[in-house]
C-alpha cells in the first residue's frame, strides 16, 4: 500500500478536524447569507436510519458527463477510462427496434465530439437518451455478502464501503454486483467503488456529482424529509430500480426509465 | 490404538504452536479498539476523506457581484464548480481556478444531440457563431436568449469582428457604398461595456 | 460487440482462476478412486489405489497456489482464515481445504504406514532422519496396530468422499451463486462441477497409470485399466448429460439473458464451447471408450485408445472451465455485448505462470514417489468387506 496504516489515520484525522471546522463555518455562513439556491439543497444532517435515497431523472439527464469527471476529481479515482465510479450511458432505440448503447470513456468528456457521433449519423432514431449509472448502495447487497474477508460493508446510513486495509483484491464482489459498479483499483490493488461521496454526505454536503449536475438530474437526500427534494421527486413521479428481478432492492431510483435499460 | 494417540498428540502440539504463531504475528493494533471486522475505524477514514469539490456556499463570500448576477439567472441551477472545476483548494490555498473558455466547453452541454431533452437550450455548433468564442454574446453568468450583447463602444474595427460579411452577424450588402467613418455614426449601441 | 459496462473492460478472474477449479477437480476425482477402492471394494483398483492417494495430495497443495497468486494482495491471503466473513462461499475455501488436507494426509499416513517404518528402520543418516520424521515416533506396525489403522483408513476414505464432493462442488457454488451473472448462475453448477472434476481426475489416473509403466518398465494391468476406463465412460456421460441440459434449459425458457448467450457460444467460445467441451473432449472419448469395449481389439490397442480418450477428456475439462470462468466474464451484464480476451504470455496471469502451477503438482508427486513409492507390483490385494456400521471397528 503505498500509504501506510498510519499516516492513513493520521491524515484522517487532520482532515476529520478541518472538516468540523470547515462545516461550522459554512453552517455559519449559510444562516448569515441566506442564501436560496439550487445548491443550497442540502442533507439533512445528521442522517439516521438507511432513509438516504439517489434519485436519477433520465429525462433531464443531458450527457455533459460533468458527473463523471467530478467524481473522479472528488474522490480521486484513475482517471483511465475502465475505472469509473459512476459514468453516463447513451441508449437509442432506431424505428426498427435495434438499441444502441455506448459510454465513450464513460462518458467523462461528454457525447459531443465528432467520433462519438460518428456512428448515429443518418440513423433514424425514434428515440434517444442518457441514463447515468452508479453503485445503488442495494439494501441487499450481493457484493456484501460474497466478500470472504468481510471487507465491504454497510454503514448504518447504508452506505456500502470497502476497508482499502482489509481488502484482499480477490474481486469476487466486482463479479457478484450486477450493475458492474465495481472496480480493481490499479494502485492500491484494492476493490474501489461509489461511496456516495461519504465524506461529503456525513458533513452535510452532497455528493460531487449531484452538486455539479447543471440540470438537475441527480438528486440526493433523506426520503423521511418531506422537504427534500427527493422525497417530493418520490412522491410525485413514478420512480423504478434497476434489474429489480435480482432483488438487490437498490437505494437508487430512477424517474423515466425506459424498458430495456440494464 | 495407543500408536495412534501418540501420533495425535504431536500433531495436535504442532497445530497448536502453528495457530498461536498466526494469532499473535497478525493481529492489527487497532482490533481491541474497534472490534473484529474494524468497521467504525474504516468508516471514520471514509468520512474523513478530503474534498476536492468546496462547500458550494462559500463561493459567494468573496465573489458576490458574479454570483449575485448568477444566482437568479437561467444557469441558477448550475453550480459554479460546474464550470471553474473543482474550488476546495482555491478555498484553502488562493489556488488560481482555471476556466475552460473554449466554444468545446459549452457545446459539452449545449451542442445540439438527439439523445437531449427536446426543451434543453441547444445549437448546432457548426452552424451557429462560427468560431467566436461563445462568451461574446452569452454571459455565462447570466445568459439570455436572444443573447443580450455586451458592444464595446470604440472603434470601426472593432464592430467588424462580428459584422463584417462571413462574420457572426454581417451587416446587409448596401452598407458598404457609404462608407461612414464609423458604425457609431448611424448605429447607437443598445448596451455597452 | 455491443456494450459493456465500461468497468468491465478488464477480465477480472483471469487463466489462474480457469486452472484452480482444474486442479481442484483432479484432486477430487483422484480421491474419489481412492475411496471406490477402500469403502467400495472395487479390488481391480489396487495397483493404483495408493498412487490415486498421493495424486490427490499433489494436486490439493497446489490448489490454493493459482488463488493466492491471483490475489490483488497475495500478502493478506492468510485473512480467509483470520476474518471470515460466513456469507460468503469464498471464505469456506481455506476451511474446506484444510480439513480435507488433514484427512488425506491421515489417510496417507496410515496407508504408507508401514513403508515408513520399514525405511525408518532400515535407512542411514538423512534418509533415516527424514523417515523418522515422517513416522511421527510411532514404530508399532504389529497386527493389532495394523488392523486399527486399516479401519481408520476406510473410514478417513468414506469421510473423504462427501469432502472430496464439498470441495469441488463449492467450488461451482462459487460460480453458481452469481445470481449477476446468467452463464453462471444455474444451480446445477456444482453438480456439473463435480462430475466434470471425477472424469478429469479418472482421466488423469488413466494416463498417469499408463505413463508411470512405461516410465518404470512394468507391466500394465489390464484389468485395472478396464475398470477405470468403465467409471470414466460412466461419468463421462452423466457429466456430457448436465452440462448439456444446462445448455438446452437456457435456451428452451430463453430468458432476458438467452441472446447473449446465445451470441456467446455460437460466437467467442463456439470453438472451446462445442468443439472442445462437447465434441473433442466428450464426444469423441465417448465414442473411443465404446470401440474399446465393443471392437475385438488386442490389448495394447485398446490401451491406446483408453489413453488417447482420457487425455482428450483432461482437454475437453480444461475447456470445460475455461468456458464457464471466461466465458461467464464475456458476457456484459448488461446483457448487451461479448467481451474479449487472450490470455498474456508473460506476467503473474500470463500462460507460463499458469502452466507452471499446472505442472508442479507433477514435480511434488515426483517427490512423493520417490520418497514413499506407491507400487504394490506383485501384492494381492486385500480382501476386502463390505461396508457396514458393524464393520466400522468403532464398537
Amino acid at each position: 500500500m503505498l500509504i501506510s496504516r498510519r499516516d492513513f489515520i493520521k491524515g484522517g484525522v487532520a482532515g476529520a478536524v478541518g472538516g468540523v471546522v470547515l462545516y461550522n463555518t459554512s453552517h455559519l455562513m449559510r444562516t448569515l447569507a441566506e442564501t436560496r439556491s439550487a445548491q443550497s439543497l442540502k442533507v439533512a444532517s445528521p442522517i439516521k436510519g438507511r432513509s438516504l435515497r439517489f434519485v436519477v431523472d433520465i429525462n433531464k439527464c443531458i450527457g455533459c458527463g460533468k458527473c463523471v469527471k467530478a467524481c473522479k476529481l472528488e474522490n480521486d479515482v484513475p482517471l483511465e477510462p475502465e475505472f469509473n465510479r459512476t459514468w453516463v450511458e447513451r441508449y437509442t432505440i432506431t424505428r426498427s427496434g435495434e438499441t444502441l448503447v455506448d459510454s465513450p470513456n464513460g462518458g467523462i468528456d461528454g457525447f459531443t465530439a465528432d467520433y462519438m457521433n460518428e456512428k448515429y449519423k443518418g440513423l433514424d432514431i425514434r428515440k434517444s437518451f442518457f441514463v447515468p449509472k452508479l453503485c445503488n448502495q442495494c439494501e441487499k447487497p450481493p457484493c456484501v455478502s460474497v466478500c470472504p474477508v468481510a471487507a465491504t460493508y454497510a454503514t448504518e446510513e447504508g452506505v456500502i464501503l470497502v476497508d482499502r486495509n482489509a481488502c484482499i483484491g480477490c474481486r469476487y464482489c466486482v463479479q457478484a454486483c450486477p450493475y458492474g459498479a465495481r472496480f480493481l483499483d490499479p494502485r492500491y490493488k484494492v476493490v474501489d467503488k461509489c461511496t456516495w461521496c461519504y465524506h461529503r454526505i456525513t458533513k452535510g454536503l452532497l455528493p460531487a456529482c449531484v452538486e455539479v449536475c447543471p440540470v438537475g438530474a441527480r438528486m440526493f437526500g433523506d426520503i423521511e424529509d418531506p422537504n427534500s427534494k427527493v422525497s417530493q421527486v418520490i412522491r410525485e413521479r413514478a420512480v423504478a430500480v434497476l434489474k429489480p428481478e435480482l432483488g438487490t432492492e437498490p437505494m437508487v431510483y430512477y424517474v423515466g426509465l425506459e424498458k430495456g435499460v440494464r | 490404538m495407543k500408536h495412534l494417540v501418540r501420533a495425535g498428540g504431536v500433531l495436535i502440539a504442532i497445530l497448536f504452536v502453528f495457530f498461536v504463531l498466526l494469532r499473535v504475528i497478525p493481529v492489527p493494533e487497532s482490533f481491541n479498539a474497534y472490534g473484529f471486522y474494524r468497521e467504525k475505524e474504516n468508516t471514520a477514514e471514509w468520512a474523513a476523506r478530503p474534498m476536492a469539490y468546496a462547500d458550494p456556499i462559500l463561493c459567494n463570500q468573496c465573489h458576490q457581484t458574479n454570483h449575485g448576477s448568477w444566482s437568479d439567472s437561467k444557469h441558477k441551477t448550475v453550480s459554479c464548480e460546474n464550470c471553474h472545476g473543482p474550488g476546495q483548494s482555491h478555498v484553502d490555498k488562493g489556488t488560481p481556478v482555471k476556466i475552460d473558455e473554449s466554444r468545446e466547453a459549452c457545446a459539452v452541454c449545449h451542442s445540439k444531440l438527439p439523445s437531449r431533452p427536446r426543451d434543453f437550450p441547444q445549437v448546432d455548433m457548426e452552424q451557429h457563431g462560427g468560431k467566436t468564442e461563445c462568451k461574446t454574446c452569452h454571459s455565462p453568468h447570466a445568459p439570455a436568449i436572444p443573447p443580450v450583447v455586451l458592444h464595446p463602444e470604440a472603434g470601426y474595427s472593432n464592430c467588424l469582428l462580428c459584422h463584417s460579411a462571413g462574420g457572426l452577424k454581417p451587416f446587409p450588402a448596401n452598407h458598404s457604398a457609404n462608407s461612414p467613418d464609423s458604425c457609431t455614426s448611424c448605429h447607437s449601441v443598445k448596451r455597452s461595456v | 460487440m455491443g456494450f459493456l459496462y465500461p468497468n468491465e473492460a478488464a477480465i477480472e478472474w483471469d487463466l489462474l482462476i480457469v486452472i484452480y477449479p482444474y486442479i481442484t477437480g483432479l484432486v477430487a476425482g483422484a480421491f474419489i478412486v481412492s475411496s471406490l477402492y477402500h469403502v467400495f471394494g472395487i479390488t481391480t483398483f489396487n495397483p493404483i489405489a495408493r498412487f490415486s492417494l498421493i495424486t490427490a495430495l499433489a494436486f490439493l497443495l497446489v490448489a490454493p497456489i493459482p488463488l493466492a497468486i491471483h490475489l490483488g494482495r497475495p500478502e493478506r491471503a492468510l485473512e480467509m482464515f483470520l476474518r471470515p466473513n460466513f456469507t460468503s462461499a469464498m471464505s469456506g475455501f481455506g476451511f474446506i481445504w484444510m480439513v480435507y488436507l488433514l484427512l488425506v494426509l491421515f489417510e496417507i499416513w496410515l496407508v504408507f504406514r508401514p513403508d515408513i517404518v520399514r525405511y525408518a528402520k532400515s535407512g542411514t543418516g538423512i534418509r533415516k532422519t527424514i523417515y523418522s520424521i515422517l513416522a511421527l515416533g510411532v514404530y508399532d506396525v504389529s497386527e493389532r496396530a495394523l488392523a486399527v489403522d486399516h479401519k481408520l483408513i476406510k473410514i478417513f476414505a468414506f469421510i473423504g468422499i462427501p469432502a472430496a464432493s464439498l470441495l469441488h462442488g463449492y467450488v461451482g457454488f462459487i460460480f453458481g451463486a452469481i445470481k449477476a451473472n446468467p452463464w453462471w448462475s444455474t444451480p446445477l453448477m456444482p453438480i456439473i462441477f463435480l462430475l466434470s472434476a471425477v472424469v478429469s481426475g479418472i482421466a488423469l489416473l488413466l494416463v498417469m497409470y499408463v505413463l508411470s509403466t512405461k516410465i518404470r518398465k512394468v507391466p500394465l494391468d489390464h484389468v485395472c485399466l478396464r475398470t477405470l476406463a468403465l467409471w470414466l465412460g460412466g461419468f463421462l456421460t452423466v457429466a456430457l448429460t448436465l452440462e448439456g441440459l444446462e445448455a438446452i434449459s437456457m435456451f428452451y425458457e430463453s430468458e432476458e439473458s438467452w441472446e447473449v448467450i446465445r451470441e456467446l457460444i455460437t460466437g467467442k467460445i463456439a470453438l472451446s464451447y462445442f468443439g472442445i467441451q462437447f465434441f473433442a473432449g466428450a464426444f469423441i472419448p465417448m465414442v473411443t471408450l465404446a470401440i474399446t469395449e465393443t471392437a475385438k481389439l488386442d490389448e495394447h490397442a485398446k490401451t491406446v485408445l483408453r489413453f488417447f480418450a482420457a487425455c482428450l477428456i483432461l482437454v475437453g475439462v480444461f475447456a470445460m472451465r475455461w468456458n464457464v470462468v471466461i466465458g461467464g466474464q464475456l458476457v456484459s451484464k448488461s446483457l448487451r455485448g461479448i467481451g474479449d480476451f487472450t490470455p498474456p504470455l508473460m506476467g503473474i496471469s500470463g500462460i507460463l505462470v499458469s502452466a507452471a502451477v499446472l505442472l508442479l503438482p507433477l514435480v511434488i508427486l515426483g517427490v512423493i514417489v520417490y520418497l514413499i513409492p506407491p507400487w504394490q507390483d506383485g501384492v494381492k490385494p486385500v480382501q476386502q468387506k463390505r461396508l457396514g456400521i458393524s464393520m466400522s471397528g468403532l464398537k
